[in-house]
């Protein structure tokens, strides 16, 4: 490719890489709230539940 | 006008569904635009008179360095739109935008120098493009920053809102003043008004990539605003019998 | 401390015909208020203006100490310094009246917020930036700047330090509920200084080309006029917000 090839492959791989880091966050960060919230539903039926939310502070981490 | 719409934007519970229906056409339409726009741009498109294969970073480099203008833009519209009619929704947005903008525009920097090494010489140069990239990252940490610091979701949200409209007015500053220090950065490949430069050959594929990632990062952030709405509606009936069949599967 | 503030602000709550004297009154008595308080502290006046100083001396003792070196980097670190001096003041411009709860009552003030912050930033301005700008030419001495680019360098400072204290004002309203919110408001407010630096020293070093400096000097102006007239609303924005928790 010229001698250039390593900095296009360079690029192109941290774009794959960024890409597919910015995918899998949002999907394991959802399976994790999904698997947390189960939990805590389980050890507390919050007697509270109604279509208000309340914000909490330090409740789950972001 | 039918403000119905507008008023169904306010529902969490709304959003999320629609989200659910769009993700998919997002994800699989950017994936394969973004496939398709490097295999083409990597294999099928001639390489450049001057600078010969390194040309085709280009293909990620300018759609990474649009995206990551219009995200911030996004956030400021969102921003407007939190603190005149007090939607949660336009929090959420701005909360998962965030990361993906800065992510982006890392992705735009990086790839930047990276081309810049062979064509220019250098990896870094403080020319006025870069700079101003560079400090567009910087407001995107500070928004990133300020919300975590926060602990009152309240207050962050507004908060950021703020601080996203202040960047906003600083940008074309930035970009002015930025440009008016130096310039070594060749001039955009796409106007508004102007046909570009280069032969359909070599923008075609970049218009592709354009598209594509526009979509991927479409996908990307309904991904986190679902992740937002799950989180923020956590005690409404709704999202307890979601988990309750996600669950179960 | 909390008495004298409310019976200033209170004079603000009265009769319409008397409105604009007693809009006066309200900010000559939370200047006199505010100087006060600043006054009693000098140790933390003095520290940033220390700062600034030991920052600048930082660079012939780290980088070089040659005077053509110092002479070319003469404009940016004395800009850089004052910034950064700038930033570190920046944390008690409201930290102390909102531990106080004088700042709820600013708020509450039936004054409008935005010329009480104003009145604060020129508060802030005058104990921080015009001690930076009276220290500059020593300093810009040291670092080998012509004595004939010295004034130049004093009026970009004129003009832009109370940019930096504006736009600090809204990263300092930001975070004001936070107990150690100094680094974050370096952080958020730094890089929206930037266009200030560049224009700043950009001037300097025009001078320094023998280039007309008027367009540059323009622009600073553009950019001063810009800050003190939207900067406060950004401020009382996140001020209102930051109390009402």
């Amino acid at each position: 490719m010229g001698g250039h090839g390593l900095y296009v492959w360079l690029s192109y791989g941290a774009g794959v890489l960024v890409l597919l880091l910015s995918y899998f966050s949002p999907v394991m960060r959802r399976k994790s709230l999904i698997r947390e919230l189960a939990q805590r539903h389980r050890r507390d039926p919050r007697s509270g539940s109604s279509n208000a939310p309340h914000s909490e502070n330090g409740d789950i981490s972001v | 006008m039918n403000w119905t719409f507008f008023h169904k934007l306010g529902s969490p519970k709304w959003f999320y569904d629609i989200a659910e229906k769009f993700l998919p056409w997002f994800l699989w339409f950017g994936i394969v635009l973004l496939v398709t726009g490097s295999v083409w741009g990597l294999a099928f498109a001639p390489p450049d008179y001057q600078q010969g294969e390194s040309f085709r970073i280009i293909y990620l480099h300018v759609p990474t360095a649009i995206l990551a203008q219009s995200c911030y833009m996004m956030m400021a519209v969102a921003a407007v739109v939190g603190l005149v009619w007090r939607m949660k929704i336009t929090d959420m947005f701005i909360a998962a935008a965030a990361p993906i903008g800065a992510a982006f525009t890392f992705l735009a920097l990086f790839t930047g120098a990276v081309w810049g090494k062979p064509t220019w010489g250098t990896w870094w140069v403080w020319d006025a493009r870069l700079t101003a990239m560079l400090l567009l990252l910087f407001l995107y940490f500070g928004v990133m920053a300020l919300r975590s610091a926060l602990e009152d979701q309240d207050l962050a949200a507004r908060a950021s809102a703020i601080l996203v409209l202040v960047g906003v007015v600083n940008i074309p500053i930035i970009k002015y003043s930025v440009e008016w220090w130096n310039t070594l950065h060749q001039p955009a490949t796409f106007t508004l008004t102007e046909k570009p430069a280069m032969p359909p050959e070599m923008w075609l594929p970049l218009l592709v990539m354009v598209i594509g990632v526009y979509c991927f990062f479409s996908a990307l952030l309904l991904m986190r605003v679902r992740n937002e709405i799950l989180m923020r509606e956590r005690r409404t009936k709704w999202v307890q019998a979601l988990i309750a069949e996600e669950m179960k599967s | 401390m909390s008495d004298s503030l409310i019976s200033t602000l209170d004079e603000g709550r009265s009769e319409p015909d008397h409105l604009r004297q007693d809009l006066w009154s309200v900010l000559k008595g939370m200047l006199a208020r505010e100087f006060l308080i600043a006054l009693r502290r000098r140790q933390e006046l003095v520290n940033p203006l220390v700062f600034f100083v030991i920052v600048i001396v930082l660079f012939p003792l780290g980088v070089s100490p040659d005077p053509g070196f110092l002479k070319a980097a003469s404009a940016g670190v004395v800009w850089v310094a004052a910034l950064l001096a700038t930033m570190l003041s920046l944390d008690r411009l409201f930290q102390g009246d909102y531990e106080d709860g004088a700042l709820e009552q600013t708020v509450l003030c039936a004054q409008p917020l935005y010329l009480l912050v104003l009145t604060k930033n020129l508060v802030h301005w005058s104990l921080t930036g015009l001690p930076l700008i009276v220290l500059s030419p020593f300093l810009a001495v040291m670092m080998n700047l012509e004595s004939e680019h010295i004034p130049v360098m004093i009026l970009t400072l004129v003009i832009g330090t109370p940019v930096i204290s504006l736009m600090g004002g809204i990263g300092a309203a930001l975070t004001v509920s936070l107990r150690s919110g100094g680094v974050l408001i370096s952080l958020l407010v730094l890089p929206l200084t930037i266009p200030v630096l560049i224009f700043g020293t950009g001037t300097i070093q025009a001078s320094i080309d023998g280039l007309p400096i008027g367009g540059h000097l323009a622009i600073m102006g553009a950019m001063l006029a810009l800050a003190l007239t939207l900067s406060p609303f950004a401020t009382s924005a996140a001020l209102k917000m930051s109390v009402s928790n």
